[in-house]
């Protein structure tokens, strides 16, 4: 496995205990939220919030601590925003409803996060999955690929930057049920929270 | 806040991490950028986290046929490149290595 530039144990902590709930908090934002243009802006404060109160203090349950940030965050919003519809408290509330609705444990298998991987990577245009199988499959460097691929580098970074960003929302987006749909099922208990097998 | 812009930005650093090309002074400017905003630092680990996950994409290719791949050409060459075999695969990288340099 690559050593990533993260530096230190909150990092790792964020990636390990955080982003894996990606889903169910993509989900509940998409849920609660009355525009979908604001979730994926959503999400980044509520991760900026999550990161810098675990800085100060770890919180004992992460995934509780992120669903009652974004909560708040969404209260917050309402308020300075004034999106009060009709009934304000009744809103506040359906936020409190649908955070235990929505926030069962649903992890994916190792399995299905690789199928969502590779269902990711198909969808991708040719040029940009050729671009990231060149570089991260086969380790070319940017100049090494885009001389294969016969493209100015700053074309195979934007490529790759496309693919990365798509792939992302792939590995950490996609929930269990999203994955259950696209294909077949498989019992592969024990495998969870596997590691990248490099 | 807009996150689009920053991830973007997150992405490209990321790109440019695990290239042949970085320098200490890279490092030393990727420091600053994370340090510079909260927003910035977990767009790059959320980034960077992808990254590391995506080297299983070789695992697929080495596995069942995905649908996706055979469609277009650049799908097809994968495909090829992953029916020769690794050892192949290995051979034609290091060529256009050597090629690149030269």
């Amino acid at each position: 496995m690559v050593t990533l530039a993260m530096n230190g144990p909150l990092d790792h902590w964020f990636a390990t205990e955080i982003l894996v709930h990606e889903a169910a908090l993509m989900r509940y934002l998409r849920r609660v939220w009355p525009n979908a243009a604001d979730v994926s802006e959503l999400r980044q404060e509520a991760y900026v919030r999550v990161y810098e109160g675990a800085a100060k203090s770890r919180p004992g349950s992460p995934k509780s601590f992120l669903f009652t940030t974004a909560r708040n965050l969404m209260v917050d919003r309402m308020r300075r925003e004034r999106i009060v519809s009709i009934d304000y408290t009744q809103d506040v509330d359906s936020l409190n409803v649908l955070v235990d609705e929505i926030s069962p444990e649903q992890r994916l298998s190792a399995r299905q996060e690789l199928r969502c991987l590779g269902e990711a990577f198909d969808q991708l245009s040719d040029v940009v999955r050729e671009v990231i199988w060149l570089r991260r499959v086969e380790g070319l460097s940017q100049r090494e690929a885009a001389q294969r691929l016969g493209i100015p580098e700053g074309t195979l970074e934007s490529h790759l930057c496309r693919g990365l960003r798509s792939l992302a929302n792939a590995v950490f987006g996609n929930s269990p049920e999203q994955v259950a749909r696209g294909g077949a099922r498989e019992s592969d208990k024990g495998t969870e929270h596997g590691q990248p097998a490099d | 806040m807009d996150s689009q812009p920053i991830e973007e930005i997150a992405a490209r650093w990321v790109a440019r991490r695990y290239d042949d090309a970085w320098t200490d002074a890279d490092q030393v400017r990727l420091e600053e950028w994370l340090q510079a905003a909260t927003a910035h630092r977990i767009s790059y680990i959320r980034l960077e986290t992808a990254w590391s996950e995506a080297a299983r994409l070789q695992a697929l290719g080495a596995g069942a046929p995905a649908g996706g791949r055979q469609n277009g050409v650049a799908a097809g060459e994968i495909g090829a490149r992953q029916e020769d075999g690794p050892h192949d695969a290995g051979k034609r990288g290091g060529a256009a290595h050597i090629g690149g340099r030269g």
